[in-house]
């Protein structure tokens, strides 16, 4: 069995979908968190499956969300929740009067009860019931209430043999016309549901082409449209969109026996979160916080956890690796056997460990940004500027989670409208610096700019974004040129993260984590292990010059010579760490750590880079692709063969020039 | 009179909306019709977009996309 979940952006739609299935999908508090179709099974019974839809306002196939939603409903799920968020009735209800004229058996479930309950609302739910012609309930999806009897109604409406049939909040003359249409279709044996039949009213060309209207059928069509636009002086999309939302404030007169008191919360931090004077300063300053509680010991004396918390999980790291280290001395294990295990996985995957609780810190604040609200606010504050640059406030949205990571900041993108503003907003996220580069970045600053991380780390983030600002200038001035970007954003009211989904936000991210450490990064670790222990006739290697990796990396090494960090005895260590970190940024750290000279990481890069020569390397791995993962998201989302393999070529230049000339320029002055 | 003229706190009766397909139906869907009341909030830090009220939420929107809303001020 098949349930839709469907509902605005905001509206605890995916709340709901977690409740339901267990699952520890990310509620954001943005339009737009849920991009795609997500299916979960019910927890208290696995034969039924939900779906989670992207949220949207409206079924006109504008956006790839309403695509999504509408593309669905056409494979006819066996019921479908539509969720609405009862402190906005009138606006949810609209996509409401949209959803009951599909054949399609549904429950309305009125969210955030609990909120509603505190403003003293009543709302007659059966009056609802009556004039939607489908049940409703009362629910709230974060507090837990009522979702078992909802989910026994929905049970019940399966139960029926009979499938629902389309119907109308329309009056009057536009009723009517329906019923003209109706006739018109039915006597040229045309199959269609109720919302069709609005559609052929508003003259949309998609389901004209849909139901095959013929040419005859359609000069009939569009007189009746015509007539009804005539007699309203109004154009026929805007007196559908009318009716709609006239019938919900006629039905809402009669349902709300009492109206609550509205919380003027949100407008009061609004005064402050959106003041023209005050919104960017708060603005810089919730971002140097947030950076400042994952990268500085302190801000203005008061400890801050991120770097505390590395320095225990490095600790702890050392003190696993020695212990296992005297444990395979003790046991006599082979020579070749603890440099694997010692020297190569531990040290490797070791390295990129200690980063754990920084990187689990940022999305922790990320997520909290999201979740409150905030981010809609930001795309609002900063469109002015971001325009300026060929981009939208919403891009905003996309270069922030890239922080986290660059893969649900990609897809993150699908709610900008204008196709140039997302491409562009796609290909400019790289750039941003992801979690996986931060164990770059704190290892550098430790080891080369020992005394300067509170200039080195913040730099190489601006890098990222200036680079990023001056491609999209650069782009919207050749290759994106043209208008038509446009900027429509609800300002959802804001509300308190909830901490059971924020736990199991950061257990995901852990998990995932463990996972890629255990797997992909352990993978490349061995295979570089191997590849530097023997030699291509698979001898021990007697110097690492003689090994696979040194022989095989020597083709490449040229390449890398320009940009300062590919020459020397250790050269090839670099080349190879940058290049597995294409698979996964992670890895960069753990290949120093495995091929690197010294005892520990920090040492190696000590020993292997002058002061020039790191920053070349940091900003080539900042500006090159950040992982496999991101590749073939960039493929998916940039949904053509030419802009995908552009946007590669676009990286690969943009990180070697952008090296080359700080390596250069570097070895000029200093 | 359009929207993109107003200023803040000051609201307008909506009377007809203008432009090609996609953003009109949008408008049209977020609740922008003839005969609403619209308030205007206040201005983004670069006066642009602006924050208004529409059917009781709060929605930003660039002057560019206000000024195809002709209002009558009330």
């Amino acid at each position: 069995m098949i349930i839709g979940l469907f509902g605005n952006p905001n509206s605890g739609k995916t709340s709901l979908y977690n409740q339901l299935t267990g699952s520890t999908s990310h509620v954001g508090n943005w339009p737009g968190v849920t991009v795609e179709k997500r299916m979960g099974k019910y927890l208290k019974d696995k034969s039924v499956e939900i779906v989670d839809l992207p949220g949207i306002y409206s079924l006109s196939p504008y956006t790839s969300e309403e695509i999504i939603a509408r593309g669905f409903l056409n494979q006819m799920p066996d019921a479908i929740i539509n969720i609405v968020d009862a402190t906005n009735l009138e606006r949810n209800l609209y996509l409401t009067s949209q959803l009951i004229e599909h054949d399609v058996p549904m429950i309305v479930a009125l969210n955030f009860k609990d909120v509603t309950d505190k403003r003293g609302e009543i709302i007659d739910i059966e009056a609802l019931e009556n004039a939607f012609g489908v049940p409703f309930i009362q629910i709230s999806a974060t507090k837990n209430m009522n979702m078992l009897e909802l989910m026994e109604k929905v049970r019940r409406l399966t139960e029926k043999s009979k499938q629902r049939e389309g119907t109308y909040l329309f009056e009057g003359e536009i009723k009517e016309s329906l019923s003209t249409l109706k006739t018109m279709l039915r006597n040229n044996k045309v199959v269609y549901d109720a919302f069709d039949v609005v559609k052929v009213l508003e003259l949309e060309e998609k389901t004209i082409k849909k139901l095959k209207i013929s040419d005859g059928l359609l000069k009939q069509i569009e007189q009746e449209s015509h007539r009804l636009s005539t007699l309203h002086g109004d154009e026929i999309e805007s007196i559908v969109a009318n009716a709609r939302y006239e019938a919900i404030n006629g039905i809402l007169s009669k349902a709300i026996l009492q109206k609550g008191v509205k919380s003027k919360t949100t407008e009061r931090i609004d005064r402050i979160v959106t003041n023209r004077y005050l919104a960017i300063p708060l603005f810089v300053i919730v971002m140097s916080f947030i950076f400042g509680f994952v990268f500085a010991e302190d801000l203005f004396g008061i400890p801050m956890p991120g770097v505390f918390l590395q320095g225990l999980m490095e600790g702890l790291v050392e003190g696993v690796q020695e212990g296992i280290r005297s444990l395979l001395i003790g046991w006599n294990a082979s020579g070749w056997s603890q440099n694997l295990v010692v020297d190569g996985i531990i040290a490797g995957v070791g390295a990129v460990f200690s980063f754990l609780p920084q990187i689990l810190l940022l999305f922790l604040l990320l997520s909290v940004l999201e979740d409150t609200g905030y981010m809609a606010r930001v795309a609002f504050i900063m469109d002015g500027l971001l325009r300026k640059i060929g981009l939208s406030g919403r891009s905003i949205v996309p270069l922030i989670m890239g922080f986290g990571c660059s893969v649900p900041a990609i897809m993150a993108a699908r709610t900008i409208e204008n196709e140039n503003d997302r491409k562009l907003t796609i290909m400019l996220t790289p750039f941003i610096s992801c979690s996986a580069k931060l164990p770059i970045w704190a290892l550098f600053a430790a080891a080369i700019f020992s005394g300067k991380n509170w200039f080195i780390i913040p730099a190489i983030y601006f890098t990222g974004i200036f680079v990023a600002i001056l491609v999209s200038l650069i782009l919207k001035k050749t290759m994106y040129k043209g208008d038509g970007s446009t900027f429509i954003m609800e300002m959802p009211p804001y509300r308190l993260p909830n901490a059971k989904s924020t736990v199991l936000l950061l257990y995901e991210k852990l998990e995932h984590f463990i996972l890629k450490a255990g797997t992909i990064i352990l993978t490349a670790t061995i295979i570089i292990w191997v590849l530097q222990y023997f030699t291509p006739s698979f001898r021990v290697a007697e110097s690492e010059a003689e090994s696979i990796l040194a022989t095989a990396a020597n083709f490449i090494v040229p390449f890398f010579a320009p940009l300062g960090f590919a020459s020397g005895e250790h050269g090839y260590i670099s080349v190879v760490a940058t290049l597995t970190g294409i698979i996964a940024k992670e890895s960069v750290v753990s290949i120093i750590g495995v091929l690197g000279p010294g005892m520990s990481v920090i040492e190696s890069v000590a020993i292997m880079y002058t002061p020039i020569a790191a920053l070349s390397f940091m900003v080539f791995n900042l500006l090159i692709f950040p992982c496999f993962a991101t590749i073939g998201t960039l493929k998916q989302e940039l949904k053509s063969r030419k802009a995908f393999w552009f946007t590669l070529l676009m990286q690969l230049v943009v990180a070697y020039v952008a090296s080359l000339l700080v390596f250069q320029i570097g070895s000029l002055v200093g | 009179m359009t929207l993109g003229e107003l200023k803040p706190n000051q609201s307008g009766i909506v009377l007809k909306v203008d432009g090609q397909g996609a953003i009109k139906k949008r408008l049209f869907d977020m609740g922008i019709t003839p005969n609403t009341s619209i308030t205007v909030k206040k201005m983004a830090p670069f006066g642009d977009p602006i924050e208004i009220e529409v059917r009781g939420y709060i929605m930003g929107i660039r002057k560019e996309e206000a000024k195809r809303i002709t209002v009558e001020v009330r």
